[in-house]
């Protein structure tokens, strides 16, 4: 049996590995990453370019070491505004449930949700312009909506629970009973969830920037890399894989997070199942 | 029943016209309006002459009218006329949507077809090594960003190996495999880990005890009874794959060059042509609609329960 200590040791540790390399980023990165030197262009990985350079001459190592700041901590901020956003609003939903706000709370998330995959993002990026900033306000507009969901199901199932109750009948305000005793039921599932999700999170931000919705050239984020060198693929593979094996590392850090930390928060979903064999 | 199913469909047009508001207002966040787009080719247009073309398509008219109006004509088949082609814009999705169907259902089929056996060989397997080299390669298959594959696949098999033509001439079958496989992986991967978790689940349920003590052989009680129980939840995964499928593949086509509707959402967003762009989010949300309502009410048909404790549902 792995202790909790150990569990929660393995969800944090990739993702502050991976928040002390954001933050190290431009620091720690051994060449100027916007710095273009053409006739070192396209040199192959080797002792003084560990990864190679692109096509203007810049290490591509170091731009994307200064690209895990973009990338990762933007994806990771979003996913926290989107799960804030989202839980406030299936709370409030849900505490006032049938009340005019909460149906239009509820459509709103019903509408949000009836967008196939990544189009709502797509669009809205698409229509405001390219940029970092359109970009992850589209993610935003449109990664919102199953927090609500969840935490508004989550409020309801115990909003009439005999403690809610008893603490009305003591004199608790809505936002004390709200803040009090809702909140940190309906927080669980929602950090699960969120942890969950930062890697499709950073893999829908890279992938808008592959698009030329997000980033723009130079900015060294990972999606607008591979995608600028994509037609470098047969001379220079290096330019395309490295960031691509950067972006890999990065969402599998997240998941195995994710997947550790529903471990912690929900442990007998998965004690039970140890316990027995089908032999 | 009846009554359920009824009110499923009635569910629905809320969002639909939700749908249909949202994207008709987000275009008018756009910066430029038809009148701008008519005249871009003719260069420096003069105030007056764009406001004449304005008030000639109503674009003077009230935000709301100008909304009912195009309902109406949404509604009446005519979704309006390219910027760029001057085709109408229906013609131009539907002519699309073959191809995206296409590889939406083939690399279902294809995830499906690996991850069923693969799903039920870790439950069995539990906790043995073959389970955790499954599961680690489902999990790497899940955080794969999909244009990363697509142009590992590329290097591999067409730089490299020359095995494959990145762009085949479109219609042709082989244009389509490396495109299904990309696409395939991370579905693969995903339904992989549910279906072992789902698995695992109903092995825990009274009535497999039950059929193994009246020695009914394994293998019936996984083919007949669990996988029956775990389709009706597969029914509706699948439908939610089906929808990010369809809004999900514009990075895919846009690589391997796919006349799919994903890659005309690109185009349209790059040539800020506009009405292709409302009509690809509306009709492909629309599709998602229904296929998740078939799926619903698929599922009620399969398991009377979901529609008789529906009224309970939230």
């Amino acid at each position: 049996m792995i202790s909790q200590k150990t569990t929660f040791l393995r969800a944090i540790l990739p993702v502050l590995l991976l928040l002390a390399l954001s933050a190290a980023g431009t620091w720690a990165a051994p060449h100027d990453p916007f710095h273009q030197q053409l006739q070192q262009a396209l040199l192959p990985p080797g002792d003084e370019y560990i990864c190679g350079t692109d096509r203007y001459g810049r290490c591509v190592f170091c731009r994307v070491l200064a690209g895990a700041p973009l990338s990762v901590l933007t994806a990771l901020s979003l996913t926290i505004a989107a799960s804030l956003i989202g839980t406030t609003a299936g709370i409030y939903g849900g505490y006032y449930h049938g009340s005019v706000a909460d149906k239009f709370l509820l459509h709103l998330t019903n509408i949000v949700l009836a967008f196939p995959g990544m189009m709502l993002a797509l669009a809205i990026a698409g229509i405001a312009g390219g940029g970092m900033l359109t970009a992850a306000a589209a993610l935003l507009c449109s990664s919102w909506a199953p927090y609500a969901r969840l935490a508004r199901r989550q409020v309801i199932t115990i909003r009439h629970a005999p403690y809610i109750e008893a603490a009305r009948l003591c004199g608790c305000t809505d936002t004390e009973i709200l803040f009090r005793y809702l909140l940190p039921i309906a927080v669980k599932p929602v950090l699960i969830m969120a942890a969950a999700n930062i890697g499709t999170m950073l893999l829908a931000l890279a992938g808008l920037s592959f698009l030329g919705l997000g980033a723009q050239p130079p900015a060294a984020e990972w999606g607008s890399m591979i995608s600028s060198s994509r037609s470098l693929l047969q001379v220079a593979p290096w330019t395309v894989f490295t960031p691509g094996c950067a972006l890999f590392i990065a969402v599998c850090c997240f998941n195995f997070s994710g997947n550790a930390l529903h471990d912690l928060l929900e442990p007998e979903h998965n004690n039970f199942l140890k316990e027995r064999t089908y032999d | 029943m009846k009554k359920f199913l009824l009110r499923q469909c009635l569910a629905v047009l809320p969002i639909l016209l939700g749908v249909t508001l949202i994207t008709f207002f987000l275009l008018q966040l756009a910066a430029e309006d038809a009148a701008d787009m008519l005249y871009r080719q003719y260069g420096a247009v003069s105030e007056a002459v764009k406001a004449q073309t304005r008030a000639q398509l109503g674009l003077d008219r009230p935000l709301y009218v100008q909304y009912f109006s195009w309902l109406l004509h949404l509604l009446s088949g005519n979704a309006g006329y390219s910027y760029i082609s001057g085709l109408p814009v229906s013609s131009i999705f539907w002519e699309r949507l073959p191809t995206t169907l296409f590889l939406a259902a083939a690399s279902l089929l294809a995830a499906l077809c690996i991850s069923l056996p693969a799903g039920f060989y870790c439950a069995l397997r539990h906790n043995k090594k073959a389970d955790y080299l499954l599961q680690l390669f489902s999990f790497g298959g899940s955080s794969m960003p999909g244009f990363l594959l697509a142009l590992l696949l590329i290097y591999f098999f067409s730089v490299r190996l020359q095995a494959a033509a990145v762009l085949s001439s479109s219609g042709s079958l082989t244009a389509f495999v490396l495109p299904v496989i990309t696409l395939t992986v991370p579905i693969a991967a995903k339904y992989t880990r549910y279906i072992r978790g789902e698995v695992l689940r109903e092995l825990q349920q009274p009535y497999v005890y039950g059929a193994l003590l009246r020695g009914i052989p394994k293998n019936i009680i996984l083919k007949q009874y669990v996988l029956h129980a775990i389709s009706l939840n597969m029914l509706t995964v699948t439908a939610m794959s089906a929808g990010s499928l369809l809004g999900g593949t514009a990075i895919i086509e846009s690589i391997f060059m796919l006349d799919g509707i994903g890659r005309l959402t690109v185009e349209a967003i790059v040539m800020k042509d506009y009405p292709v762009l409302q009509a690809c989010v509306i009709w492909s949300t629309l599709i998602f609609i229904l296929v998740n309502l078939a799926a619903e009410l698929l599922c009620s048909r399969l398991d009377p329960r979901n529609s008789i404790f529906s009224q309970e549902r939230l």
